[in-house]
């Protein structure tokens, strides 16, 4: 049970501004009110934020993760299953592997 | 003063000043912990998955524990982890954790809007919202349709998530420690396949597809000359940026 100490800050920052984060909500809802359209904006972040981290990754990682990338989205819109998302990505990487050596 | 006219028996619960939802009950919290035990069931796989990243990203069993332990949020800690390095750079990591959990202050808010927290302590509010999550929102939003919860049933649906996403998590670290060629199994992969199928879960029609295509070319021009992370940064904020625009 070892814990680097950048490690332990890091996950200190993390675990503070997600509990702030957490009650934020509630003590801001007592004393103003948020408009629609900041809201829909602010909704736009956890997916932009995924998505820039995944697209450099899969730039960089060729016709196998274009490939994977294509059907793992495939799938995830058909099923909504994170499971069902991973098997089929893993799946069609590692067939590809084996194809393209 | 005029009182309007009701019915015999109507109102009761106004004259206390307190709402009907501003309890916070022993049979509310068990009635939450019932209500999540299948969506912590289908959790379980997620919490395996971040741990044997978490093994492959070279995280201690310490270091896995204590981040789901103590963020408990499975986006987050799987962006912080394709973001670990040997120096680990904890403001951009900070920072990330920020800009992907923001939405949990929007969550918060529709709870206190139909939800009763005002009359609580602060103590059962605050400490019932450190469960907030995606699912114990939503669990605690359905139930809430029906005009009975409260602070308690989210502490009761969180605590079952996340004493499975802390268990699931450990077992996943322990295992992961085992698997010395990760790539043979695609896990390169797995993690891309797993942000893939969040990202998915987040769509909410075409109005998206100008917004996330804007933040995926600005991720990847910034990751061919900005420092190390800065991309995903410029990335969110161009998506969020055009979506503004589009308004």
């Amino acid at each position: 049970m070892t814990a680097e100490l950048d490690a332990v800050a890091a996950i200190a920052g993390m675990a503070l501004v997600t509990y702030g984060l957490r009650c934020g909500g509630v003590w801001i809802a007592r004393r103003v009110s948020v408009t629609p359209r900041t809201e829909r904006m602010l909704r736009q972040l956890p997916p932009t934020l995924l998505i820039s981290v995944i697209a450099p990754i899969v730039i960089a990682g060729g016709v196998r993760y274009a490939v994977g990338t294509a059907v793992a989205a495939l799938t995830a819109a058909k099923s909504n299953s994170v499971v069902a998302t991973m098997a089929a990505g893993v799946a069609t990487v590692v067939l590809l592997r084996s194809w393209l050596a | 003063m005029t009182l309007p006219p009701t019915r015999p028996g109507a109102g009761d619960n106004d004259v206390s000043g307190q709402r009907d939802g501003g309890r916070f009950e022993t049979a509310s919290v068990r009635d939450g912990a019932l209500r999540s035990i299948p969506v912590a069931i289908s959790g379980l796989f997620e919490g395996l998955v971040f741990g044997v990243l978490a093994a492959t990203k070279g995280l201690s069993v310490g270091e896995t524990l204590l981040m789901s332990g103590t963020v408990s949020a499975g986006t987050a800690q799987l962006v912080a982890l394709d973001m670990w390095a040997d120096s680990v750079p904890v403001a951009a990591i900070t920072f990330a954790t920020l800009l992907i959990n923001a939405r949990l202050v929007l969550m918060g808010t529709a709870l206190a809007m139909r939800d009763s927290f005002t009359p609580l302590s602060r103590v059962k509010v605050y400490g019932s919202l450190f469960f907030l999550s995606d699912e114990s929102w939503a669990l605690t939003m359905r139930e809430s349709r029906s005009g009975t919860t409260n602070a308690a049933f989210l502490l009761g649906s969180g605590l079952v998530l996340y004493l499975t996403w802390v268990a699931a998590v450990a077992v996943g670290r322990i295992t992961g420690g085992f698997v010395h060629d990760p790539d043979r199994f695609g896990l390169d992969f797995a993690f891309i396949a797993v942000l893939i199928a969040l990202v998915a879960s987040f769509w909410r029609g075409p109005r998206d597809i100008a917004p996330w295509t804007a933040a995926a070319a600005a991720a990847v021009a910034g990751s061919l000359f900005l420092p190390a992370n800065l991309h995903i940064l410029l990335g969110a904020l161009t998506g969020v940026a055009v979506a503004a625009v589009r308004e």
